[in-house]
């Protein structure tokens, strides 16, 4: 291998002389700064050199809020690449501090869990690999419901990057192709295919050594099956079988992995892949009609065995090429020890031959079938046996999996309704012909179909959907799945009267169900996606890399977010995705940086979004979830009811559902939600800290602390879990024990406000108000109107006027009255939240104003606060704690509690009972 | 966010105090070898490996081969006798180390002819050390092929000084959780010719005009220090940093010629 020694990757990466146009200097970083120059910066020593201190003060000061950023277990170090659906970081792992290579998938279906488990499934079986030749996966991960994995990281860059260097050096272009060819000989024999074998996709190890990456992973980088339309899109099909880019997935085989590989070589050698064009569709054409071009027409320097090899790797055929992996390596090998090479390339005559005994094997072939198929159907009529057989495969064909359909008005599957809908359904379908409809439990019971259209599982299609009532009649929303990924096939809303209801859905959709049932390739029926946005390249890599920046939270990172999906709406206005981005982007804005700015735009785009498209999930929920920003919450609930009928297991929707239902003092519902079986099991994975906060509310302690305690095993990264048993302690009087756990841990969290919050928080209600003030001092410096949606209320304003209060009584009076201006300020967005009235009475509270903080304490009960235990303890109330009306407020909260306890232990009892 | 800044800076100042190299060679020259130099100079090699590697490696070794040398002479150099050999002189710590270098490489050029080396000496991780804090440093093929080792050494030393001081100001910035800030306002630190556009910049942050123009100058005033203080670990007297500056800066530019 061939390095200069002096950049990290073997080859430098500007070939081209790129002089400094100030001072002519050649060498480079990276974003193309110019070393000398920055050296120079350094020497015009004229002004004042500031210590890390008024560096510190500017940065802090500006108002770009970003977080530190984490995926996981992972701190994000740098982006080191990306591509139109990935994004590849350096990051380092939170307790090994390994650094480590990210790779986060960027997808549309991202969002549905049995995408994820698919992605999670095949991931986890490329990280089995176990090859010198092929780059480690260490884990395969998800977060903000987009999945990732981490794999070693490799500093020496890509083949893309060594290949001009390299094209010198044919021998050792070889030789790394031999290494790269015994390690998908190896991935092959283990099954896996990788199926995007290109330059960039080859690593190099500090020693110069080949890496291969993304085994079978490729296809992730984009959701769509269709590859012939995401490469016109993303990407060049250079590397890419003729048989691959055209047909199906099921017709490509390690054939087309070889012909990869040849390509590459060939790349390696020529300085060109085999097939250029204009456009990625010129490529793919050329690249099946004409046959690839001979190497040596391109460098007649090069060796002729090396053109023999590429060329059979390069067959338009999949059997003309070697017949594995392992072969051509061996090839390659016998070249490099100057053996005699075993393939021939097969002489022009023969292989015009060939294509024509094929062709006419194939017209041949079409006429035998179907004389073979009328006599087959001849012999159908006579043989009972075969007509057995006919009779079942075409009720396999025709299956369908009935899933628990919901109940929205009462987060509940509906299993009677459900099992009415099966029988008529499946009275219904065989009128039609042969069908076999089960519900899920019945029947067979084997995971569904793993085959390119479900034809490898037991049900080809799986039927889910709810049910809600709407002026005194049913609406049901019913989704057709495909059984193998979960596509959509069809989707229709019924309205009926109750009676009869299952009956009148069957017919309404039976016929349409049967004839999708009945093609052949169910990957035909799909629809196509008809969003603009969606459709045209550039805007849709606007709306991914919006949705990707907004994902991460981070105050710049949200504003760049919001131009790129602003950016997006002006490409096409007509998208709905795009519009209901930007909603979401500016409801993450809203959340995260506590400013109502945004809040008319942000209701404008969800608007729009749902006009656009009005049967888009997204476009419901992004709508649902301002709206509750705007604190309209009976409509963001009903919002978010429509979202479900839309899309029935959207994880988003549950999970902000059940934080409503939180937020407005209703425990048991976001519980009911948040533990709500779809499709038969739970949809989060186990009890985390929001089911901890609401059995705490529900005054279920031991229940809480099983959850806080099983969130904090499985997610030790993350805060919640150790503040919650924090909370526990507290909310219990066991002040020593909650300092105890906060002090343990608080200092390894530094970096989550939340955590500092705690930690001020159990000194605060512990009333070491030293300490106490020390702590919110600092939070209030960061954020002056933060905190308020922690336990409790506690804004860092409230609870810093409260303690100032008493030892610099002016100081604290001007601290609550600003708190107090800007609450009053918020009140017009949360007229059905209880959060701002508390806020308000512990504010009028701490400033000695009786009656107010009694006016607002009945106003925040009224609207749903039950959480009288904080209260309790809460310093802010100290001075209306012997009121009378406190004490009304104070038990009549006590009762809620009780009450929605009862509530929720009937709806568990009830789910038991259905399963 | 992050609140504890004052901790994380100070104990970053302490560690660059005790790792100037004149420490390392007060030691080195009087045999004493305490734990605080030996883990000095251990800390100089894992910043200054790429000049010496790509020095080595220019001189025709195979890459295998260099990356072994290399890590020989980290090794020597950690026991403290190249160093020794090199002192007489004193003089800046490039140079010193480049002189080491040379002398090292006439040794086993000298051994290597009697008996061939083990091989796969490896007592750091290059995978490690690259991971740890890549470098981005591009330099056009052919004017490579046409410098001598020496130039590369100083080059690639040039480099390591400017993206050390950057990593630093990164840090710095990511402490206060504005590492994003950083990466998008990079590009102004160079030395200042006027080209900077600011209302494009300031789009593009999401920040006032105004004070993305006091963030700059903070940056700049900040990088600047950073670097002038990575440069005197390197020198013994703060009247030699502009001098080393300067001569990095012409071997820069002659690189051109």
């Amino acid at each position: 291998m061939k390095w200069d020694g002096i950049s990290d990757s073997p080859a430098p990466s500007l070939q081209r002389t790129a002089a400094c146009e100030a001072c002519g200097s050649e060498a480079r970083l990276e974003g193309g700064s110019c070393v000398s120059c920055l050296l120079l910066a350094a020497l015009d020593d004229a002004e004042e050199t500031p210590g890390p201190e008024n560096l510190q003060w500017v940065l802090a000061g500006c108002e770009v809020r970003e977080q530190q950023w984490k995926l996981g277990n992972y701190q994000i170090l740098e982006e080191i690449g990306r591509g139109g659906m990935g994004v590849i970081y350096r990051a380092r792992q939170r307790y090994s501090k390994r650094v480590v290579a990210l790779k986060r998938v960027l997808s549309y279906h991202g969002d549905s869990r049995e995408t994820l488990e698919r992605f999670r499934r095949e991931a986890e079986a490329a990280a089995s690999l176990d090859h010198p030749n092929i780059l480690p996966i260490y884990e395969v991960g998800e977060a903000d419901g987009m999945p990732f994995f981490t794999m070693k990281y490799a500093a020496g860059g890509s083949l893309s990057r060594a290949a001009a260097v390299l094209r010198a050096d044919p021998r050792e272009c070889v030789r790394l192709m031999a290494k790269v060819a015994r390690a998908v000989a190896y991935a092959h024999r283990e099954g896996l295919l990788h199926r995007d074998l290109k330059p960039g996709n080859i690593l190099l190890d500090s020693r110069g050594e080949p890496l291969v990456i993304d085994f079978g992973l490729a296809k992730w980088m984009d959701a769509d099956a269709d590859v012939t339309r995401s490469l016109a899109i993303f990407g060049t099909p250079a590397f890419i079988a003729p048989e691959q880019a055209h047909g199906s997935r099921s017709a490509v085989g390690p054939a087309a992995d070889i012909y990869s590989l040849g390509a590459v070589l060939f790349d390696l050698l020529a300085g060109r892949p085999p097939f250029l064009g204009d456009h990625a569709i010129a490529v793919i054409r050329d690249a099946a009609e004409k046959g690839a071009p001979k190497l040596r027409s391109i460098d007649p320097n090069i060796d002729r065995d090396l053109e023999t090899i590429c060329g059979k790797c390069l067959e338009r055929e999949p059997d003309a090429r070697y017949g594995s992996a392992a072969e051509l390596a061996e090839d390659l090998e016998r070249w490099l020890d100057g053996r005699p090479i075993r393939a021939r390339r097969t002489p022009l005559v023969m292989r015009s031959a060939r294509w024509v005994r094929r062709n006419r094997v194939h017209t041949a072939t079409f006429i035998l079938c179907i004389l073979i198929g009328g006599a087959a159907v001849t012999r159908q009529m006579q043989g009972k046996r075969m007509q057995g057989e006919l009779t079942a495969r075409a009720a396999a064909q025709h299956s369908v999996q009935v899933l628990p359909f919901l109940d929205v008005d009462n987060a509940q599957p509906c299993t009677d309704w459900t099992t009415r809908l099966a029988q008529e359904f499946r009275q219904h379908l065989q009128t039609f012909g042969p069908a076999t409809v089960h519900l899920l439990g019945e029947g067979p019971h084997r995971e569904a179909g793993t085959g390119a259209d479900g034809a490898g599982g037991p049900y080809r299609t799986l039927l889910s959907g709810t049910i809600r009532r709407v002026d005194g009649q049913i609406r049901i929303s019913l989704h057709l799945l495909r059984g193998s990924d979960r596509a959509p096939l069809l989707h229709e809303v019924v309205m009926a009267d109750a009676k009869g209801a299952a009956a009148a859905v069957s017919r309404h959709v039976g016929r349409n169900v049967y004839s999708i049932l009945s093609t052949a390739d169910l990957t035909t029926v799909t629809p196509p996606t008809s969003d603009p946005g969606l459709l045209a390249p550039d805007a849709r890599s606007f709306i991914q890399q919006g949705l990707e920046l907004a994902s991460r939270r981070g105050g710049l990172d949200l504003d760049r977010s919001i131009a790129c999906l602003e950016h997006a709406i002006a490409l096409q206005p007509g998208s709905s995705a795009a519009h209901a981005a930007l909603a979401r982007a500016l409801g993450y804005k809203i959340a995260y940086r506590t400013t109502q700015e945004p809040l008319e735009r942000a209701l404008e785009a969800a608007r729009q979004a749902v006009a656009l498209d009005p049967r888009s999930g997204d476009a419901h929920l992004d709508h649902a979830a301002v709206l509750y920003h705007a604190g309209r919450v009976s409509e963001a609930i009903e919002a978010n009811k429509v979202a479900l009928e839309h899309s029935p297991s959207a994880r988003r929707s549950i999970r902000l559902i059940s934080n409503i239902y939180d937020a407005i003092g209703r425990p048991d519902l976001a519980t009911a939600w948040f533990t709500l079986p779809i499709g038969g099991q739970p949809i989060f994975a186990g009890p985390s800290a929001h089911i901890g906060d609401c059995h705490a509310y529900m005054l279920q302690d031991d229940r809480a602390e099983a959850a806080y305690q099983h969130y904090f095993k499985l997610h030790p990264e993350q805060p919640e879990g150790w503040m919650g048993l924090c909370r526990l302690h507290l909310l219990n009087g066991r002040t020593h024990e909650a300092r105890l756990v906060a002090q343990q841990h608080s200092s390894s969290y530094r970096d989550f406000t939340y955590a500092v919050q705690m930690e001020a928080q159990v000194e605060f209600f512990g009333r070491d108000f030293a300490k106490a003030e020390e702590l919110y001092a600092r939070l209030y410096e960061r954020d002056p109107s933060g905190g308020r949606n922690f336990y409790g209320g506690v804004a860092f304003a409230s609870a810093l006027g409260r303690i100032r209060s008493g030892s610099d009584p002016a100081a604290g009076k001007k601290l609550l009255e600003e708190a107090r201006e800007s609450e009053l300020r918020g009140l017009r967005n949360a007229a059905e939240r209880p959060l701002p009235f508390y806020h308000l009475a512990a504010i009028e509270s701490s400033l000695g104003n009786t009656e107010a903080a009694l006016h607002h304490l009945a106003a925040a009960t009224n609207a749903g606060w039950i959480d009288y235990r904080s209260m309790a303890i809460d310093p802010r109330f100290d001075a209306i704690r012997d009121e009378p009306a406190f004490q009304h407020s104070s038990s009549t909260m006590r009762r809620r509690a009780e009450e929605l306890k009862l509530n929720w232990s009937r709806i568990e009892s009830a789910r038991a009972q259905t399963n | 966010m992050t609140l504890n800044l004052p901790a994380a800076t100070t104990e970053q100042a302490h560690r660059f105090a005790t790792t100037r190299w004149s420490l390392v060679l007060s030691s080195a020259g009087t045999a004493h070898d305490t734990d605080e130099s030996h883990e000095a100079l251990g800390q100089l090699c894992r910043l200054y490996w790429r000049p010496i590697f790509a020095f080595i490696y220019r001189r025709g070794l195979s890459l295998v081969d260099a990356q072994d040398l290399t890590q020989e002479f980290f090794v020597r150099l950690l026991n403290g006798k190249l160093l020794q050999k090199a002192v007489p002189g004193r003089g800046r710590f490039r140079a010193l180390l480049l002189r080491a270098l040379q002398n090292f490489l006439i040794d086993t050029h000298d051994k290597r002819s009697a008996q061939k080396r083990g091989g796969g000496l490896e007592f750091v991780s290059w995978d490690d050390w690259m991971a740890e804090a890549p470098s981005h440093l591009t330099v056009p093929v052919q004017a490579i092929e046409s410098w001598s080792a020496e130039r590369v050494f100083d080059v690639r030393w040039a480099a390591t000084i400017v993206e050390q001081a950057l990593r630093a100001l990164r840090e710095e910035c990511e402490i206060c959780g504005r590492g994003r800030l950083f990466d998008a306002l990079q590009g102004t630190l160079a030395a200042d010719r006027g080209d900077t556009c600011y209302p494009q910049l300031a789009a593009e942050v999401g920040l006032p005009d105004a004070e993305l123009k006091r963030v700059v100058q903070q940056l700049r005033g900040r990088y600047r220090a950073l670097l002038r203080r990575e440069v005197a670990l390197t020198v013994e007297t703060e009247a030699e940093v502009d001098d080393e500056i300067r001569y990095l800066c012409k071997v820069l530019a002659s690189s051109a010629e």
